[in-house]
């Protein structure tokens, strides 16, 4: 697929209109013919005039003003058609491709931007590009055209009235002020606003106190003022706007005037004054618009300008990445071999492979850390790895759709499917199997419970057809006769066998029921490393666990 | 919207006595642009008319430039006196709402939740208030003066040329009607696309918010999938919509055109032998586009106003009007309290029973208790924040029987509540001690000094800014206990003397306390024996009733008591 988003924003507009470059084409035509229409309508209302009276008006010169109006009606609506439609797809196009690209990308390149940030690009910015092509270039393209078929269509006959339009010209320049001091204004209006919705805030919490000391009026008296102080502010914003908008009015009579002067000078009749302020309507559309669309282009402008920058961050590997593609990471037949620094210090860590190894370490050791790099790592080295975090995210959409995520559904698969949300117990949320899968589970699973969200990211990571499978803190929220019915089952059946798992844990019986244990540590790295039944005898991991663990005496 | 049940006519939120001199300017403003409209076609009439005649001409210019130019001050006297009113309108709607509003009782709704949460009250005062702004931003007041305007002008036209006049006329309101129409059923689809915009942007933030989930969880494209699902479900709705709003904007922006065109079918039938009529039969035309093209979203603009109007309003009479009696703080006195509480339960079952003491001036009571004795519940009874309970509360010689809202609510005015969450607001020490009443502040700022030293070593002015975020809650009771010193509480409730402070502060609400003690009757509850060691007299609270009571003397023999003891060695 083509790609948009490298390129600059002059090209980008170009290599848009290139790509729909047969409803430009139409578009620009439509516009032609519309301002073609239209010029004539001044010349054809003098001919008219000069005929007034005469008692020679004919119907069918008449007629024709029927015939331009549908015409202008016609082509103004495919003009604007033909308009929209290239700016809607682009806008999708847009959006798809950026999140292509954030999907392909290692989260690690734009973790400095929080959710926000990316979802106002792909969801505002983008659509401020939509309205910069669909509504943008439509007006300028309309005012480009109408300054091409008008003036020398007004050239050819009437050049001397030229300097009468200078009121109606100036009002684009009030306006363009006006707005500016609109804009002045609105952000202290904003803030503003602000603390008198503060001022509301802190009334709503106190308002038992305020009672209580029966001191209402000062806090009336508080309100009034900060919110008397608002709207004096949003009153002045809107000065600007009153006194320059029915100038608009004013400019057309004052060009009509001046009009009517070097219509006189040039020994001109009142037809060819009917003529001029034909024209002057002509030009009043396209120009009024001007100072809008002068906002569009700006607004475009920078909506691209911040696409770019995510872009930019997105097609560059980041230091993170950088770091993991030199640190010594192998995932060979017997095991995984990690060394990088933690706490400072190297610290060398490995798994064996298909064995279930649990990570157990003092809380905010940095055990999530370490497991995060070792499945970025391996997943940037092209395995297949799959990590459910500590808290993981559900997607607003069905518990099928949140295990699958966009997978093909296979009979085999979906048989694993079932038997593991009966496994994990989650097959009570629906009175069928069928209607579990197909329960939605709100936003972020809020009709979950954590232990629940838990579970259904641990199905979702067993389906993934992932050999390596790293969880951390898996079972935190399980109680502890499930995760050992969990764990029985996963170790006997031979659909696990070739897998690794890699798990960090505070519970002794999630260590027991494993094979091998890490103890890690701040000083010395790794503290003791050994098959779970050895290294629970070892005094210090069992000193840790009656330090830390709650559970000491169930397991 | 109910307006049968409302108490006044919503024209009645609309008015400002003290505003009437811009309320006459407005009316004048509409009453002068009929009077230039009425002139307008006869003026634009004798201009063309005396465009070959010198003599006349210069005389013309000068009433037509004359003309337009009271029509432009009048233009924009009219939006600046409309928008002045609304602002002054606004203020005054917002205080009325925002009074009524906080001097009402805070309603339960089925004993749970409150009849407007705070999103509620910011939606009314601020929202609805927008609503109204709105009309300012959009200038859409000006719909009136513009449609006076040209109705004038269409009359004055009428007797210069009354087919074409009439015709127009027609051509005109049609125009109104459809386009008006036309907004009504693009509203429809407009509010279509606002809902799969709505639909895109949970989407959106779904997938965002899931990419790094994605990333350690193989699999096929999801996020991709599922945004060009929804991309193209919007696309598809949108490009629907914009056939819509593409035939009705070039409709609306082809008016010129179009009524060209009709009114000049007419001409040849309309007797129009001057080229001066049809002049200004132009001029008319090209008038009358922009208040015919802005009708359809200015009437939209004015009904969400009157809608937001309408809520304000609804909002301001479900409060009762207020007739509580407002008692002047320094008048205050008691010198004794009783409480005698029979029975208290709540809906859920706990219940408190049979709690009665007596305090005098200048005592300390202790209120000790694990939690979940029904410490907190008494405080509220305390407070006279409920009113469902069986009992009475004597103060002086006043009784007052609790089931007696009113009454009690009367008796509220006489205990103030230092809680943990007491409100200090982002506002000067000095209006957080006092709240706005100014009366020998001075005096009293001193005496507060000199009893508690720490509020010198603290540094702070009263002048100062309280910024609360930087407050420790030590700190926060410190204000409250002045506040309610200042504002000469005679019943004083302190709950739980925070802990774990440095000791300079402790000491200052050691201080705070001694101070409480020579001007009122102190009420501490707590659950940490060492805050109410010099308290004369102790109530032990266990399961909403009391255990033991008595000094600390009579209190060692009771082996709850000796519990408590045990804790503080």
């Amino acid at each position: 697929m083509t790609s948009r988003l490298h390129r600059r924003f002059g090209p980008w507009v170009i290599h848009h209109a290139f790509e729909f470059k047969w409803f430009y084409l139409g578009a620009f035509l439509c516009l032609y013919v519309l301002q073609v229409f239209q010029s004539e309508i001044p010349g054809r209302i003098r001919n008219l005039t000069e005929l007034l009276g005469t008692g020679s008006i004919e119907g069918s010169s008449v007629w024709i003003f029927v015939g331009l109006a549908a015409g202008i009606l016609l082509f103004r609506t495919s003009s604007r058609l033909l308009f929209f439609y290239p700016a809607r797809v682009q806008q999708k196009l847009l959006r798809m491709e950026l999140l292509e690209l954030l999907e392909k990308v290692p989260s690690t390149r734009y973790q400095h931007r929080s959710q926000g940030q990316i979802f106002q690009i792909l969801f505002d910015d983008i659509n401020n590009l939509r309205a910069f092509i669909g509504f943008g270039l439509l007006q300028i393209g309309n005012l480009l055209i109408a300054a091409w078929v008008l003036i020398p269509k007004l050239n050819e006959t009437d050049a001397y009235l030229w300097p009468a339009f200078t009121p109606l010209f100036l009002s684009v320049v009030f306006t363009t002020i006006a707005s500016l001091i609109n804009q002045k204004y609105f952000k202290k209006v904003m803030d503003k606003k602000g603390e008198v919705q503060q001022y509301i805030i802190e009334s709503y919490e106190a308002k038992q106190t305020i009672k209580n000391f029966h001191r209402e009026e000062s806090f009336i008296k508080g309100f009034v003022k900060i919110s008397t102080e608002e709207l004096a502010l949003f009153f002045k914003s809107s000065i600007g706007f009153a006194v320059t908008g029915p100038y608009v009015k004013l400019g057309l009579g004052l060009s009509l005037i001046w009009a009517a002067m070097l219509v006189r000078a040039q020994g001109g009749s009142a037809s060819d004054l009917v003529f001029f302020a034909g024209y002057l309507y002509l030009f009043h559309e396209p120009v009024m618009f001007m100072s809008w669309v002068a906002v569009v282009v700006a607004q475009g402008f920078a909506a691209w300008r911040r696409v770019q920058e995510l872009y930019g961050v997105l097609v560059v590997p980041s230091l993170d990445e950088k770091e993991l593609a030199e640190s010594h990471l192998d995932l060979g037949s017997d095991g995984l071999k990690l060394s990088l620094l933690f706490w400072q210090k190297k610290i060398n860590l490995f798994f064996q492979a298909n064995r279930w190894t649990v990570l157990i370490g003092e809380t905010g050791i940095g055990k999530s850390y370490l497991l995060s790099k070792l499945a970025t790592g391996l997943i940037l080295k092209g395995h297949k790895v799959s990590m459910v975090q500590q808290e993981p995210y559900l997607f607003n959409d069905t518990i099928m759709e949140n295990i699958f995520l966009g997978k093909e559904v296979t009979e085999k698969n979906m048989a694993l499917a079932k038997e593991l949300l009966r496994m994990f117990q989650l097959d009570n949320l629906a009175p069928t199997i069928d209607e579990v899968l197909k329960l939605e589970v709100g936003e972020n699973g809020k009709r979950l419970s954590g232990g629940q969200i838990k579970r259904v990211a641990l199905i979702r990571s067993l389906l993934s057809e992932a050999k390596t499978i790293v969880w951390d803190d898996p079972f935190s929220s399980v109680d502890i006769i499930l995760e050992r019915r969990i764990i029985h089952k996963m170790r006997n059946s031979p659909e696990w066998k070739n897998h690794t798992f890699i798990i960090s844990s505070h519970r002794l019986t999630t260590v027991r029921l494993s094979d091998e244990v890490i103890y890690i540590d701040k000083e010395s790295g790794v503290k003791a490393q050994g098959s779970s039944e050895m290294i629970l005898k070892e005094e210090n991991v069992s000193r840790f666990f009656k330090e830390q663990l709650v559970d000491v005496s169930l397991a | 919207m109910s307006q049968g049940s409302l108490r006044n006519n919503w024209w009645t939120y609309l008015w400002l006595r003290s505003e009437a001199f811009l309320v006459v300017i407005i009316f004048s403003n509409i009453l002068i642009s009929a009077i230039t409209g009425y002139l307008t076609p006869r003026f634009i009439t004798s201009f063309y008319d005396s465009l070959n005649k010198d003599a006349e001409f210069q005389h013309q210019l000068i009433l037509f430039v004359i003309l337009i130019s009271c029509e432009y001050i009048n233009r924009f006297c009219f939006s600046l006196s409309t928008n002045r009113y609304v602002q002054k309108l606004l203020v005054e709607i917002r205080r009325k709402s925002f009074a009524l509003w906080l001097k009402a009782p805070f309603k339960r709704k089925s004993g749970k939740h409150e009849e407007y949460p705070l999103g509620e009250v910011l939606a009314r005062l601020m929202n609805d208030t927008d609503a109204v702004r709105e009309v300012v931003s959009s200038g859409s007041f000006a719909i009136f003066i513009d449609i006076i305007f040209i109705l004038s002008c269409l009359i004055s036209f009428l007797q210069l040329n009354s087919t074409t006049g009439l015709a127009l006329f027609a051509a005109e309101v049609i125009a109104c009607l459809l386009l008006i129409k036309g907004s009504k059923a693009m509203a429809r689809i407009f509010m279509d696309v606002r809902r799969i915009t709505g639909m895109m942007a949970r989407v959106v933030t779904d997938i965002t918010s899931g990419l790094k989930e994605l990333f350690f969880s193989p699999n096929d494209r999801y996020a991709s999938k599922r945004g060009q699902k929804i991309f193209e479900e919007f696309l598809d709705k949108q490009l629907h919509a914009n056939i819509w709003d593409a035939g009705y904007y070039s409709a609306a922006e082809s008016l010129y055109p179009i009524l060209v065109a009709l009114v000049m079918i007419i001409v040849p039938y309309s007797q129009i032998v001057e080229v001066a009529i049809l002049a200004a039969l132009i001029d008319l035309i090209q008038k009358s586009i922009t208040p015919i093209k802005d009708v359809a979203s200015k009437i939209s603009v004015l009904s969400r106003a009157k809608t937001g109007i309408d809520r304000l309003h609804q909002f301001n009479d479900s409060f009762e009007q207020d007739h509580f009696e407002r008692l002047d703080f320094a008048t205050l006195e008691a010198q004794s309290m009783v409480f005698d509480l029979q029975v208290f339960q709540y809906e859920q079952g706990f219940k408190l029973e049979n709690i009665k003491f007596e305090l005098k001036k200048g005592e300390i009571l202790g209120i000790l208790g694990e939690s979940g004795c029904g410490k907190s519940t008494l405080l509220k009874l305390l407070s006279g924040q409920y009113h469902t309970f069986s009992g009475t509360i004597t103060i002086d010689d006043k009784v007052i029987h609790a089931d007696n809202e009113k009454a009690l609510r009367h008796f509220s005015s006489y205990v103030s509540l230092i809680a943990q969450d007491s409100h200090v607001f982002t506002e000067s020490l000095k209006f957080n001690i006092t709240l706005g009443a100014e009366v020998g502040f001075e005096e009293f700022w001193s005496l507060a000094e000199k009893s508690i030293p720490y509020l010198v070593r603290w540094g702070m002015n009263p002048q100062d800014k309280v910024m609360p975020k930087m407050l420790s809650m030590g700190q926060k009771q410190l204000i409250s206990g002045l506040r309610a010193l200042y504002l000469k509480k005679p019943v004083i409730l302190m709950d739980e003397i925070s802990s774990g402070l440095d000791s300079e502060l402790e000491a200052a609400l050691r201080d705070l306390i001694t101070f409480f003690q020579s001007r009122s009757m102190t009420i501490i509850v707590t659950h940490r024996l060492e805050t109410i060691l010099n308290s004369h007299k102790l109530v032990l609270l266990e399961k909403g009733q009391i255990i033991a009571t008595g000094t600390h003397q009579v209190m060692r023999s009771f082996p709850k008591y000796q519990e408590f003891l045990n804790h503080l060695h």
